[in-house]
């Protein structure tokens, strides 16, 4: 008895002890971020290094948020400018993807197995592949520098993996409960938009998160996408940061900081539905 | 209520036939149910009655009206299917009134109704649980009540017993053939068990590789298949088929197999007239065949294989020219394996097949209700 109790006890200490390793390796960088966002001048280049700087110094946030430093007055667009590109490429991804992947897992059609393959395939190529013909394409569409033409470029490599994605979830929902719902009274796309869709909610949120979070911190579509500061996007304002002669750590960490904020609440925020929805869903159908 | 008619309806995929002109006319207030091994083209069958799919070929009319090109949701039939599906997001109120807020029924009216049929099945307590709370019998009187809430036409059940577990399937058997007689509705029902099949049915439609083998009521199908198919499929355990050879001796006809011969009774020896003499595949019944250990006279001497009591009846396999056999007795005394038995076959319970064809030779409607076919499919 004795033995085996040690034992779990052991086997219980390993366990937390690489689960703290790994939260340590995760959670360092950004505790260093907030940390550095908050420290004078003089100590961010303190050694030994100090975690909890001496005095709050707000005053990165203020000249951030207030517009106050001439690099950074355009904060504000530019937040406006990244929660318009990442919504529009989770919306409209979702809005493709969703019957993309329906009619994939459920209708019959020539070519599908080979269409389905090339959606796939697309995911092998490095990014940088489509960069300079998408730059041409929307120059020629005149889409250069708005807000369609980053969100075009984003859901051209956000949609493969959305679609394989929703597929599985549609995959699991049995067709039998769509025939149900036309027997029922629904239209055939009364049986989609009713029955199928909102089991698929937890994939829909995973898609949401996913395409989000690539649409919220790519940097080089959008670099090359955007040419006015008005149209850059938050992630490129972090450049200004970098200045001829020195560069601001602490309003950089900052700036860092802030644009993380979203996401962190995103996921919060989601995450509770999402459980919720695949506890749900869990149902063996 | 209403009648489904079925006018040479076929369903091809490609080059492959799934399902080949059926004709069938379903009356109103009746059972019928396709009956088949799996893959034989019945749930297929029921998918084009509800218009999930569209037949390649033929009419399909309910009410005399055809509604090939009607939507499953305008033919005003309801379908149980075989995994319930219950739509898992929505309590019991919310499945069962999801067919009446679809025809955008006033809501007093749907909650009238949703509570009336929760009653009629014993569902009211559990009105605000979700499916997955419920056990399996739960579940299929909530996909029962869904299909009947709205009081349709017709209703098309695929399968929805065998999802359960066999005295569940025994209960609802009973329990939803009393609903259909008490709502006095139309129902066209799909299984791969006979059992199900005979003892819940008015008439079977017996399907094989996407064919129709034959109609009729159970006890038609049962006493006089039309094929070796029919015969086999129909009956548990299933009846004893082996080749034999058709023989005239002096005039009398007589079957010859090995191990033994068998006369033939004189309501079959009339219809064989007309027939040559040659191979035939003989069917006989385990209720048919009567085993005893000692020698009697007409009784074909046998060797024990197993016996199986199961309680109320006992199965007793003998070999017959190396053939297994498989005998119904009531009873059956407990001796050595492979000892010497002696079984004696009731004609009048015999069948016969065409060698090749597997078509019946015999009209057995014209055979006496006599001993071997007096007990019934259980």
């Amino acid at each position: 008895m004795g033995g085996h109790l040690t034992r779990r006890l052991l086997a219980s200490l390993g366990l937390y002890t690489v689960l703290l390793v790994l939260l340590v390796l995760a959670l360092a960088p950004f505790l260093w971020m907030i940390s550095s966002s908050l420290k004078m001048e003089r100590e961010l280049y303190q050694y030994p290094a100090v975690w909890i700087p001496a005095r709050f110094n707000w005053e990165n946030y203020r000249k951030i948020l207030l517009g106050l430093d001439p690099m950074t007055t355009l904060f504000g667009r530019q937040a406006l400018n990244s929660l318009i590109v990442s919504f529009g490429t989770s919306a409209f991804g979702l809005l493709v993807a969703l019957p993309c992947a329906y009619a994939f897992s459920r209708f019959q059609f020539p070519g599908k197995r080979s269409m389905f393959l090339a959606v796939l395939l697309q995911n092998v190529f490095p990014l940088i592949a489509f960069l300079l013909p998408l730059y041409f394409m929307m120059g020629t569409l005149g889409l250069r520098n708005t807000y369609a033409g980053l969100i075009i470029a984003y859901l051209v490599f956000t949609m493969p993996l959305s679609v394989w994605l929703l597929k599985g979830f549609f995959d699991s929902i049995p067709p039998d409960m769509e025939r149900a719902a036309r027997m029922d009274g629904c239209t055939r796309f009364g049986a989609f938009w009713r029955i199928a869709v909102p089991l698929a909610t937890p994939g829909m949120i995973a898609t949401v998160i996913y395409t989000f979070t690539i649409a919220w911190n790519e940097y080089m579509y959008a670099l090359a996408m955007t040419s006015s500061a008005n149209m850059r996007v938050l992630q490129l304002g972090i450049n200004a940061f970098f200045r001829q002669e020195t560069t601001d750590w602490g309003g950089l960490m900052a700036w860092a900081f802030i644009m993380s904020v979203p996401i962190v609440i995103l996921f919060g925020a989601l995450q509770k539905f999402f459980l919720r929805a695949l506890t749900a869903g869990s149902l063996k159908y | 209520m209403a009648t489904v008619e079925l006018k040479a309806v076929a369903r091809k995929y490609g080059n492959v036939t799934a399902v080949s002109e059926v004709n069938l006319t379903v009356g109103d207030k009746e059972f019928v149910t396709l009956v088949g091994p799996s893959g034989c083209g019945k749930t297929t069958l029921l998918h084009m009655i509800a218009g999930l799919l569209e037949p390649t070929a033929g009419e399909v009319l309910i009410d005399g009206q055809v509604v090939n090109h009607v939507d499953p949701k305008d033919r005003d039939i309801s379908m149980v299917f075989q995994n319930f599906a219950l739509y898992p997001l929505k309590d019991v109120y919310g499945n069962l009134a999801f067919p009446l807020r679809m025809r955008k029924m006033p809501t007093a009216e749907i909650d009238r109704r949703v509570k009336e049929t929760a009653a009629l099945l014993g569902l009211t307590d559990l009105l605000s649980r979700k499916p997955r709370e419920l056990s399996g019998g739960q579940q299929q009187r909530v996909a029962l009540g869904r299909a009947i809430v709205r009081s349709p036409k017709a209703f098309l059940m695929d399968e929805p017993l065998s999802n359960l577990d066999a005295k569940l399937r025994v209960q609802m058997r009973a329990e939803i053939k009393r609903m259909q007689r008490t709502l006095g509705v139309t129902v066209i029902y799909v299984t791969h068990d006979q059992v199900e099949a005979m003892t819940m049915s008015d008439r079977l439609v017996v399907m094989n590789q996407g064919q129709v083998q034959q109609v009729g009521t159970p006890q038609e199908v049962f006493r006089n298949p039309v094929n070796q198919f029919v015969a086999g499929f129909i009956g548990s355990p299933s009846i004893n088929l082996f080749p034999a050879r058709l023989l005239s001796d002096a005039g009398t006809l007589v079957l010859s197999m090995d191990g033994g011969a068998l006369p033939i009774p004189e309501w079959a020896a009339q219809q064989l007239r007309q027939r040559a003499a040659g191979a035939v595949i003989l069917g006989i019944r385990p209720s048919a065949i009567s085993v005893f250990t000692s020698e009697r006279s007409g009784a074909q001497r046998c060797a024990l294989y197993d016996i199986e009591p199961t309680g109320e009846e006992t199965y007793v396999y003998i070999t017959l020219g190396g053939r297994l056999l498989v005998s119904r007795m009531d009873d059956f005394p407990t001796v050595p394996m492979s000892s010497a038995v002696w079984a004696q076959f009731a004609v009048d319970g015999l069948h016969l097949f065409h060698a090749e064809t597997g078509q019946s030779l015999l009209d057995r409607s014209l055979a006496p209700a006599g001993e071997g076919e007096l007990r019934g499919p259980s």
